[in-house]
């Protein structure tokens, strides 16, 4: 196993994780922090599409560098929804939201 | 003379300024009149700019952007950029001291004063760019401002449902208009104005991609600027607060389609069934839109409509494809900018005081509110285009060119859409103005407006009164040499479309000799044409029937997969991303 298909099987684990957690989870903080594992994931295979000898081509880099800071707000984002819910519903369990919303 | 770095700063100064005015509102006062600060820099620097390019010189700085793909930012002002520039941060700022007094009691205002910088400021960045992807994004940034300030007070349903209606109606345009740009670069390779232009006028550019690339731009330039058809949504968007109405009919949104088409006219004026297309698109929406204000009881609605029709006299110019209607359309645009910002301040201010938008309601409040009466009086005089008001001045331009360039059809539906723009105007003065005292009036012990509010309006009278003189230095700014001069049949024709107006108004509306109501009673086609007129054609009820509703029983449909909750809404893709590991092993 080379260097590139270590990378994407622990990229393709890392997705799995965050995946797992997101369906499985009733709390939203935790749903984002899966999320967050998961675009760990995709970055890293991103990064390994990129390699070469010697180092990682500038392309997948600078995509690598966008897809994290437009991660990092989309979190921000993200958290700051799960802060309104919990003070508009008192709770963080999404299932619980919905039927408050009914 | 050009201040510092003016043509970058004249638009970039509002973005920045946003997080400020953020960060300003523990102290409401300051907030505001820093916004109002903001926007008179921006204006001293578009007229420093307007100085500079006043001998018909052109300030051009870029920056590489995306230099793989050929792209640059471009600041590129030239006469008709910075006449424009002037345009919208005049208004604008007149606007933003106006709302000091109209939103004073509002709550939401670091929303409202963060959306208009925004809005002016990419109003101001859309007529300064240099290539259409610039262009583009300000014109995406221009739409989402409108939709957002149109839907300012969003516990209202009425305001949400036009807020989203203006930015789905001008979404079709703006799709237009991206495929049509892509479409030129896909063929040509570049994006920016100037090259294009004289690929063009060398003839590079095949024929067939000029008119139908033209087309589609044009079809962008009719979703904001609200022609027919996809005028519907500027009607609605009166659910707004009225300052926000006027930056959108005077300064801002709408005049960016009539901008569009006069800065690509180097481009496409050389296809002839593109200018004719120009030419009726302006023709049809100013003699529709003219004849739906004349029934309409929604004060503010009458001069939405009227907004649609002087647009489409803008249109009609620049359909004649003379530097004479081109120029006349950007004339008729400043023109249409102040008397409009004035009608609708004016119409804020009685509404503001009196609480409804219902002429029904209105009627002898001109000693209440003398002030507010003569800046209304001004504004209809000026859209009728009374001399020596500035819409005498642009409208006679328009009609003479039309004149020259000898198109009589066109010609005669814009004189028949200037009788109907003095029947309307009229109306909505006498009804408001004239008469008995209202009952609300008086119950509401009815009282001038604040000074705040009614000295943008003076100032707006003033301008309206003086700026048609200033046609020689336009015409001069904007590079036209050949001489304009008013022509005597065509003044006497367009006095007289203002007469034949301005006649029945008078006896309906003002004498009441026949009575409105009863004429109405007594003849059945007239009730029929009312209810046409009131229903919009119609445009309205098809859009609902064709788009609205099939969508709505789509979406419905789909709710019973979509439930809401992200963690059942992932399980397909689990199932997915597990087919996908068993193919791959399998294979």
């Amino acid at each position: 196993m080379n260097e590139q298909q270590l990378l994407l099987v622990f990229s393709a684990m890392l997705f799995a994780s965050g995946f797992g957690t997101v369906i499985t989870t009733k709390n939203l903080i935790k749903m984002i922090m899966g999320f967050q594992v998961m675009i760990w994931g995709v970055n890293l295979a991103l990064f390994s599409g990129g390699l070469v000898d010697g180092g990682v081509n500038m392309f997948s880099k600078s995509l690598v560098v966008l897809s994290i800071s437009i991660g990092a707000s989309v979190e921000a984002l993200a958290l700051s929804f799960a802060i309104l819910a919990y003070r508009r519903f008192g709770t963080l369990n999404p299932w619980e939201i919905r039927r408050l919303m009914h | 003379m050009s201040l510092f770095y003016a043509e970058w700063l004249v638009w970039a100064l509002p973005f920045i300024s946003i997080p400020f005015v953020l960060l300003l509102s523990k102290w409401p006062k300051a907030r505001d009149w820093f916004a109002a600060a903001i926007v008179f820099l921006t204006f001293l620097m578009a007229v420093s700019l307007l100085l500079d390019v006043q001998n018909g010189q052109t300030i051009t700085s870029s920056i590489p952007w995306l230099t793989a793909y050929g792209f640059t930012v471009t600041a590129h002002v030239d006469g008709l950029a910075a006449f424009l520039a002037v345009v919208v941060n005049s208004l604008g700022l007149l606007i933003v001291v106006y709302s000091q007094g109209y939103m004073g009691h509002e709550t939401g205002l670091p929303r409202y004063y963060s959306l208009v910088l925004l809005f002016i400021g990419a109003m101001t960045g859309l007529v300064i760019a240099g290539n259409f992807l610039q262009l583009y994004i300000f014109w995406e940034i221009v739409g989402i401002c409108s939709a957002f300030l149109i839907a300012f007070w969003y516990d209202k349903p009425e305001a949400v449902r036009a807020g989203l209606k203006a930015f789905l109606v001008t979404r079709v345009g703006d799709a237009a208009l991206l495929i049509g740009f892509v479409w030129l670069y896909a063929t040509t390779g570049s994006v920016d104005f100037q090259k294009l232009g004289s690929m063009a006028s060398q003839g590079v550019i095949p024929a067939s991609v000029v008119t139908v690339t033209g087309i589609l731009i044009l079809i962008g330039a009719m979703g904001k600027s609200a022609q027919v058809p996809l005028h519907v949504w500027l009607p609605d968007a009166m659910e707004g607060p009225t300052t926000v109405s006027a930056l959108i009919h005077a300064a801002t949104m709408v005049n960016a389609g009539v901008y569009l088409v006069a800065r690509t006219y180097p481009i496409f004026s050389f296809s002839s069934t593109w200018l004719t297309a120009v030419g009726w698109v302006g023709v049809i929406s100013a003699l529709l839109a003219a004849s739906m204000a004349t029934v309409t009881m929604d004060i503010k609605r009458v001069l939405a409509y009227s907004t649609i029709s002087q647009l489409g006299f803008m249109f009609a110019a620049l359909g004649t494809g003379t530097p004479g209607g081109w120029f006349a359309s950007q004339f008729h645009l400043m023109s249409q900018g102040f008397f409009k910002a004035l009608g609708f301040l004016a119409a804020g201010s009685v509404l503001h005081m009196l609480g409804t938008r219902d002429m029904g309601q209105m009627g002898g409040l001109r000693k209440r509110m003398p002030i507010t009466f003569v800046a209304f009086l001004f504004s209809t005089l000026a859209i009728t285009g009374v001399p020596p008001f500035v819409g005498f001045w642009s409208k006679d331009l328009i009609i003479t060119e039309l004149s020259l360039a000898n198109m009589t059809p066109q010609l005669f539906l814009i004189l028949v859409a200037s009788v109907l723009t003095s029947f309307y105007m009229f109306r909505a003065l006498f009804k408001v103005f004239f008469g008995p005292e209202s009952k609300m009036a008086v119950e509401k012990n009815l009282h001038e407006a604040p000074k705040i509010m009614t000295v943008p309006l003076l100032i707006l009278s003033a301008c309206v009164l003086v700026l048609g003189f200033s046609e020689q230095f336009a015409s001069g700014l904007l590079g036209i040499t050949e001489s304009l001069t008013l022509q005597l049949p065509i003044v006497a024709a367009s006095l007289l479309a203002l007469l034949i107006g301005f006649g029945p108004s008078y006896a309906l509306f003002y004498l009441h000799n026949p009575n409105p109501q009863t004429l109405l009673e007594t003849h059945g086609a007239l009730r029929q044409l009312r209810g046409a007129f009131l229903a919009g054609y119609g445009f309205d009820a098809l859009y609902l029937a064709v788009f609205v509703k099939p969508f709505t029983r789509i979406s419905n449909a789909m709710r019973s997969i979509q439930t809401g909750i992200l963690a059942k809404n992932l399980w397909p893709m689990l199932a997915v991303l597990l087919l996908l590991a068993i193919w791959l092993v399998m294979r």
